[in-house]
């Protein structure tokens, strides 16, 4: 009760003074209460009625007008009020000018964390904790899930084995290492640390040698390292979660025991591919369960975000039941349920899980760090200055060494070798978090009498890496001049040159007798196809080749680009050609009706195909960077379908559009990450900057070509000369004078006509 | 071709090693290969490589079938395919797809490439993809070809067909020229991919990294038939 009230008074305080008007329903209260119900013991309903069933009372008493009960909200009270702190600091984070550029956010978190700490500590009241419960079961699972449903499936497959090891051979050397070593000095030291075994070291070890992924993403997103190098940090935080958590209780386990047979140490390692394989077995179960359900809420839109996060929560917590991994559980159910996920459901289902994933995962990070910082303020600590000196050295030094030396022997392995520079920022980079307290503070004390001292040990660290190196690394990276993230434009030539690619190597192999890589790939892509796609994928969908779906968000993204350009909308023709005769292969039997309900359809359908191809390129899976997804804007869509009629007149100059990728004015440089086109709202002139597109590469010179004539232009333009023979000649405007309505065309997938038109109703009252 | 005799000796195994680039047991792994697609003749026909079963359901079988009897990719002029080729040209074409033994930083590794590619016939496994591509050995990838390759690519997804395939292939040039022509006049065309451009266009997967095949363990025993 004291605690949110002072709460509320600090979070009072804080609004008053800056003059920001809040509903704070409490003050009116305070002041012109008109009954005597002061905020004391538990209320009772007793209080608000005086004519309670003791019959009438004979004193007269006026009906309680107004009246306090705190009570019954009191804990969802605190918990909103934290909540809303953590995101108004978030706001205010940002609105500061540079400073979000100098100083890591959770540098900033930790250090506001501590300061309310102290602030409820001189106040007298009980501090929060970063509860174990509450961080493992509520505030670590949407970090993960944010992490694993956007990873990038490509880079982190191609190199799969290179993050394997660094998780598990770094993580179990950084153990060992560092707990021997710790061990010696606790030996050498003598008087205080005497008591220190070498079970305790190794375990208290395991835990500060694991790197979090939560340390990692809230620094690494605001760096821009290269894509492998980001994968590999990444990667290496998420997998080795298995290796700790059987580090961990392996180690207890041995220490509560006190002694260790070589039969412990097989079961210790065997536990470890239970563990691991268990973990991504009940992933994978629960991801294809998800997507199997998304396959049949064709008719309930509404419910389907629902589905995914409460499977992926689902395996996170079944995993943990048994001890399994509940991280790599969850990167295993995002990982496997999203291609066939995306391909069911809605548009607007996919924007719904993108942005809740993105918020409770942006809220569950700060809320982490700023009890960290209170918890620091809390907790009882054992300062010691050997032990906590000689931790933090050797934790640096074991890192080192680790990366240097399993570098070296990768590199024989790797076509991309990891360069010094790279193994410095690797090695740089393995930041210590949340999760390494927690652990700690699990520990019984009565097991482990120098608990204290411990958790004093681990947040020093953790408060280390995440100063020192948050803050430091990322001049370090320009000092270094370490290869920045590549601008990436997604180019059908790429796609098909990959796809290409991928088929003769697959075909090599096969030439070869060598059951290889791509062999295994190929293979599990015709396995995918011919199996999991078709059950798991409704309707028609599951026929779809990555490339066209590919293809249609390129014809997606050009329509959009051209319906925001408003009058002038020149469309490619292709966006009716490809998209047309897909669906009409697909649905021959459907005859066209009207020719407005198709093309709105087909549209429509384009959205949707949108989802495919590049959610899997989307790189980046930050926090900041969702902003302005104009593209998935029902509003957009609306304005699409208004548009309607004139792209269908409008036959136009296919050679302008794909090239009109126009240098963006200056934009903040957190939406330049994820999905390509970022549109603002506003209409705008007809030729010279109409969309703000993200990437900024492509010459834009066609674009500023005279668009009068543009058939013609388009025939001259790409017809071969006679020059070397009469080739033939690629006459662009021919194809477009071909492609004549009708269109067969309707979404492929469950939705039936009658339900587009109720989804397209809808989505007009909205707007 | 030079003479082979059916019964390799370790003399001439070296020279081909040195030349492709192979070890001597890579050498003789390949060799056994060779002698049992061929049905332990010299010369290898695109029978031989049509009956293998994995290659089966591979969509462009034909065109990596072809890249081992065209003559542009194992001579350094040559021009025009081969009805039947022998174990040298053939490791010779399994030899663009050996990683760099080498090892170098990206640095250098891009120099050597640029070193390479700056030779008229260079003979890299880009060639060998374009080679792939421009099937009637003129030098360019035109509109046509290019519908074939994305028409092969979409070829095992059933009814889709050709139209789509167009459409894509159309996108895709003209992403090519855009890139590559920059502004185009009124009266300029766009005769098809030079090799120029296609490395400019694969520049951005960085596709050299990942065209390789691991040729360090493969075993004689798990030969596929």
């Amino acid at each position: 009760m004291g605690l949110c009230r002072l709460l509320w008074s600090v979070l009072l305080m804080v609004l008053v003074s800056s003059s920001v008007p809040v509903g704070s329903d409490g003050s009116p209260v305070y002041d012109g209460v008109t009954q005597t119900e002061i905020p004391r013991a538990p209320h009772t309903p007793r209080h608000a009625h005086p004519e309670g069933p003791g019959g009438p009372h004979t004193h007269s008493r006026a009906f309680p007008v107004l009246t306090f009960q705190f009570e019954t909200v009191r804990r969802p009270f605190e918990i909103s009020l934290w909540i809303l702190l953590a995101s108004l600091l978030k706001l205010g984070f940002h609105v500061i000018p540079h400073f979000s550029s100098v100083v890591p956010e959770s540098c900033v978190l930790i250090v506001v964390g501590l300061l309310v700490g102290a602030l409820i500590k001189l106040l007298g009241e009980t501090l929060p904790v970063l509860d174990t419960q509450l961080f493992f079961l509520v505030l670590l699972p949407p970090i993960i899930l944010d992490a694993g449903y956007f990873l990038p499936i490509r880079s982190f497959s191609e190199n799969m084995g290179t993050i394997l090891v660094f998780a598990v051979m770094g993580t179990v050397w950084n153990s060992f290492f560092m707990g021997v070593v710790l061990y010696g000095v606790c030996v050498v030291e003598g008087s205080e640390l005497a008591g220190v075994g070498l079970l305790a070291c190794l375990l208290f070890s395991s835990i500060a040698s694991a790197v979090d992924p939560v340390a990692v993403l809230a620094v690494f997103e605001e760096i821009h390292i290269h894509e492998l190098l980001h994968i590999l940090v990444f990667g290496e935080s998420l997998l080795n979660d298995a290796v700790t958590v059987v580090l961990y209780h392996l180690f207890e386990e041995f220490a509560t025991l006190g002694e260790v047979t070589v039969i412990d140490v097989f079961l210790g390692v065997l536990c470890f591919f239970v563990v691991a394989l268990g973990g991504i077995l009940v992933g994978t179960v629960f991801g294809l369960l998800a997507a199997f359900t998304s396959r049949f809420t064709s008719h309930t839109r509404v419910i389907e975000p629902l589905f995914v996060f409460l499977y992926s929560y689902m395996a996170y917590l079944s995993a943990e039941v048994f001890h399994l991994s509940g991280i790599m559980a969850l990167i295993a159910c995002g990982v496997v349920m999203r291609p066939y996920v995306e391909a069911n459901i809605s548009h607007k289902s996919y924007t719904t899980i993108k942005y809740f994933l993105k918020m409770w995962s942006s809220v569950s990070e700060t809320l982490i760090f700023i009890f960290l910082g209170a918890s620091t303020v809390a907790g009882p600590h054992a300062w010691n200055w050997t032990f906590v000196i000689a931790t933090i050295i050797l934790c640096l030094v074991s890192r080192v060494f680790g990366v240097v030396g399993l570098t070296y022997i990768l590199n024989k392995f790797r076509m991309v070798k990891i360069t010094g520079k790279d193994q410095f920022i690797l090695a740089y980079g393995g930041l210590r978090g949340a999760i390494a307290f927690s652990l700690a503070f699990l520990l019984s004390s009565k097991h482990f009498p120098m608990k204290n001292m411990f958790l004093t040990a681990i947040i020093t660290v953790v408060f280390f890496t995440v100063f020192v190196q948050g803050m430091t690394i990322r001049p370090l990276v320009d000092l270094l001049a370490v290869k920045k993230k590549k601008q990436t434009k997604f180019t059908i030539n790429e796609e098909i040159h990959t796809e290409f690619l991928q088929h003769v190597l697959g075909g090599i192999e096969a030439v070869c007798g060598h059951y290889g890589h791509h062999h295994w790939r190929d293979k599990l892509d015709r396995f995918n196809k011919d199996y999991l796609k078709r059950w798991l994928i409704a309707g028609a969908r599951s026929q779809e080749p990555q490339l066209i779906s590919f293809y249609n968000k390129l014809e997606l993204q050009q329509a959009l680009r051209v319906a925001e350009r408003g009058s002038e909308a020149r469309l490619t023709p292709a966006l009716p050609s490809a998209a047309s005769l897909l669906a009409a292969s697909q649905k021959r039997s459907r005859t066209m009706t009207k020719i407005s309900k198709e093309r709105e359809e087909e549209i429509r359908k384009i959205l949707r195909g949108n989802l495919q191809k590049t959610r899997q390129r989307l790189r980046s899976y930050s926090r900041h960077k969702l902003v302005l997804e104009g593209e998935e804007d029902s509003w957009t869509e609306a304005k699409l379908w208004r548009q309607k009629v004139e792209i269908g007149r409008r036959m136009s100059h296919y050679l302008t559009v794909p090239a009109n990728r126009q240098d963006s004015p200056p934009m903040r440089r957190e939406k330049f990450e994820s999905d390509n086109q970022v549109y603002m709202s506003k209409p705008s002139p007809a030729v010279s900057v109409p969309a703000i597109s993200v990437e900024p590469v492509r010459p834009t010179d066609l674009a500023e070509k005279p668009f009068e004539g543009p058939q013609r232009t388009v025939e001259g333009a790409m017809r071969t000369g006679s020059g070397k023979g009469r080739k033939l000649s690629v006459t662009f405007a021919l194809d477009v004078e071909e492609q004549k309505l009708p269109r067969c065309l309707s979404d492929p997938g469950p939705n039936k006509i009658d339900e587009e038109d109720e989804e397209r109703s809808r989505e007009w009252e909205e707007v | 071709m030079g003479a082979f005799h059916s019964v390799p000796d370790d003399h001439q195994y070296r020279i081909l090693s040195e030349k492709t680039g192979f070890s001597l047991e890579q050498t003789e792994i390949l060799h056994n290969r060779f002698k049992q697609l061929s049905h332990n003749s010299d010369v290898l026909r695109r029978d031989d490589l049509n009956t293998i079963p994995d290659l089966a359901c591979n969509p462009i079988r034909s065109q990596i079938v072809e890249a081992f009897f065209d003559r542009r990719n194992f001579q350094k002029d040559g021009n025009g395919p081969v009805q039947e080729i022998g174990f040298e040209e053939f490791l010779i074409v399994m030899s663009y797809f050996r990683p760099p033994s080498v090892h170098m930083t990206e640095e250098q590794r891009e120099e050597l490439r640029r070193a390479k590619l700056r030779c008229k016939n260079a003979s890299t496994i880009l060639k060998v993809l374009f080679n792939m591509h421009d099937t009637d050995n003129d030098g360019t990838i035109t509109l046509e070809e290019y519908r074939h390759v994305v028409e092969e690519l979409l070829s095992r997804s059933g009814s889709l067909g050709k139209e789509t395939a167009k459409g894509i292939a159309d996108a895709a040039m003209l992403e090519v020229a855009s890139m590559s022509m920059g502004r185009m006049g009124p009266d300029e065309f766009y005769a098809g991919i030079t090799f120029e451009h296609f490395l400019k266009i694969l520049k951005g997967i960085e596709i050299e990294t990942r065209m390789h095949i691991r040729f360090l363990n493969m075993d004689t025993t798990l030969l596929c038939k």
